[in-house]
């Protein structure tokens, strides 16, 4: 930019030049020097005039810039609202604008028709299940039945009982994403963790897991208490999964709550971890969801999710 | 009057009449097949409509609604019922899970509420546990030889000796006998005592466990041959 503001030097000397050369041939001597400094001094005016009414066509076009990126910040592609920009005296934002609104209809046209397809294609599939566990469990009653088939069937019944849970999953995550829970509410992390640990009782005392808690405050959030339960379930079900000692640790203090786990150095690094189906290959029965609904629930509800691994420790935290 | 059609009619006044009100005609089919298995007489109805007309022109002991009906809202159906008579069980079967769904048919009269998709052996056991508070054809006991489950109580008496039974050992036994001569699949057993909160190879292992206990248990007073395990699917109670 700068060299270009430099190149205004140019024609203003040429001017003054010419006008010198000018002035010499045709006025009287006398005249001479008056006559140069007037045309000098306009000169000069007229040359910061012009660079002062470029610089402010510059600034104006660049805030008009500044709010187009700001409206594009702004943007939420889960929102109907239509995005809509202020009308430029430039015709090249004008066209730049339009050209924004066309991309950004047909990128939210693509993305409702993908999200429609999933949610719809997730509800769709439970009836069918349903059916197909059910005429397994019929099949299952027949008498006269050998170990073959019932083998046969038991593989049936496992991989359908996956499929069921895979697009349960998938059904709880398009819940989320629809923003189906509004229901906000003060909770009370402390409280849901007791009611959950409860649940997992068993499971603790028959894996020899020994939860040691360490409560400095209370920690309250304004959430839906069902996906304040599903967060907190699926943080206690990952460190009991991937735990590969006899105890967790949960600590949650006034703005946090943490769960940590000693495990395998995973082979994922924590961005990747958050993604949808992405996995470890070593644990077979994680269906890579789990993840995946405790970021998105966290979003929903303004919590920030944090993983970190210190010397096989993995750390999961939300403030 | 013939003596068959006179068997007929006494039939049909012991049997227990459930009406099922479902539009997924596959689902309907697997449900039926399941119930008459059960020995239950039954009769279904696919829309709005046609289930109210049955309900206001008929009594059931138990009438099984999903929520999702062509023609209207199955809640309505089920105040519609509740309002008619107090004695027949509702069980509602429906993909809604909210909360507020839940409470909501609770709060019409609804004695139960089921998510889909939902195994045949649960609903099995909560339509007997509806039709045993209900009417008074199902004792509070539980008997099969030596063995006896009192519901009220929650004992187990096996071979005259009381069982000492933790509370996840009796809601297996419970479930299974409310299921006899069915096999009950590890996932449906799974489900029943935990809902969805398990990972399924963690509470295999975890039913195993349990289910050993409980025979130990049954076998020491001589009633172990009724508690069968079908090797890689699940458990029977074979009577």
């Amino acid at each position: 930019m700068t060299s270009l503001k430099q190149l205004y030097i140019v024609p203003v000397l040429a001017a003054v030049l010419v006008g010198f050369f000018l002035i010499w041939l045709i006025m009287p001597v006398h005249y001479i020097y008056q006559t140069a400094l007037i045309l000098l001094v306009s000169l000069l005016i007229l040359g910061v005039g012009f660079r002062w009414i470029t610089y402010q066509r510059v600034t104006r076009i660049r805030d008009q810039i500044k709010d187009i990126i700001g409206t594009l910040e702004e943007f939420d592609i889960d929102e109907p609202r239509k995005v809509t920009f202020e009308k430029s005296p430039y015709p090249i934002i004008n066209e730049l604008n339009e050209y924004l609104i066309e991309i950004i209809d047909r990128v939210r046209q693509n993305y409702q028709a993908n999200k429609q397809f999933t949610q719809n294609a997730s509800h769709e599939l439970q009836t069918p299940l349903a059916v197909i566990k059910g005429y397994v469990e019929l099949l299952l009653q027949s008498p006269n039945m050998h170990e073959k088939e019932f083998e046969a069937l038991g593989a049936i019944l496992q991989n359908t009982n996956r499929l069921s849970k895979l697009n349960a999953a998938l059904i709880l995550l398009s819940k989320i994403e629809h923003q189906r829970f509004t229901d906000f509410e003060k909770v009370n992390l402390n409280e849901v963790t007791d009611e959950i640990l409860d649940n997992f009782k068993d499971l603790l005392f028959a894996q020899e897991i020994e939860v040691q808690r360490k409560e400095e405050g209370i920690f309250e959030v304004e959430m839906s208490a069902a996906l304040a339960e599903i967060l907190i379930t699926n943080l206690i079900q990952n460190a009991i999964r991937h735990n590969e000692s006899d105890f967790i640790s949960i600590e949650i203090s006034e703005d946090r709550f943490q769960i940590a786990n000693l495990g395998k150095p995973s082979s994922l690094t924590p961005l990747q971890l958050f993604k949808r189906f992405k996995r470890d290959s070593e644990v077979e029965e994680s269906l890579g969801l789990g993840l995946s609904i405790i970021q998105r629930i966290c979003e929903v509800s303004d919590l920030e999710v944090e993983y970190q691994i210190v010397r096989n420790r993995h750390v999961f935290a939300i403030k | 009057m013939s003596r068959g059609l006179v068997l007929l009619i006494f039939f049909h006044l012991w049997l227990m009449k459930i009406l099922l009100i479902e539009d997924e005609q596959g689902l309907t089919d697997i449900l039926l097949r399941s119930l008459k298995r059960e020995g239950y007489v039954c009769e279904s109805a696919t829309t709005f409509m046609e289930g109210y007309k049955k309900i206001t022109n008929y009594e059931y002991d138990v009438a099984v609604i999903d929520l999702n009906l062509p023609g209207g809202d199955g809640l309505k159906l089920v105040k519609a019922l509740r309002e008619e008579n107090t004695q027949t069980g509702i069980i509602i079967i429906s993909a809604r899970n909210t909360v507020d769904d839940r409470i909501g048919g609770l709060d019409l009269g609804a004695d139960d509420y089921l998510t889909k998709p939902f195994n045949l052996s649960e609903l099995n056991a909560r339509i007997k546990a509806v039709l045993r508070r209900k009417t008074n054809q199902f004792s509070k006991e539980l008997i099969f030889g030596p063995l006896s489950i009192n519901l009220d109580e929650r004992t187990v008496i096996a071979g005259g000796t009381e069982l000492k039974l933790t509370k996840k050992e009796y809601a297996i036994l419970v479930y299974l006998t409310r299921n006899k001569n069915r096999i009950v699949t590890k996932d449906a057993l799974a489900e029943h005592l935990w809902g969805d909160y398990m990972d399924e190879a963690v509470s295999f292992d975890f039913i195993y466990a349990h289910v050993k206990n409980l025979r130990k248990k049954l076998t020491d007073n001589n009633c172990g041959e009724y508690l069968k395990t079908i090797y890689g699917i699940g458990y029977k109670f074979d009577v």
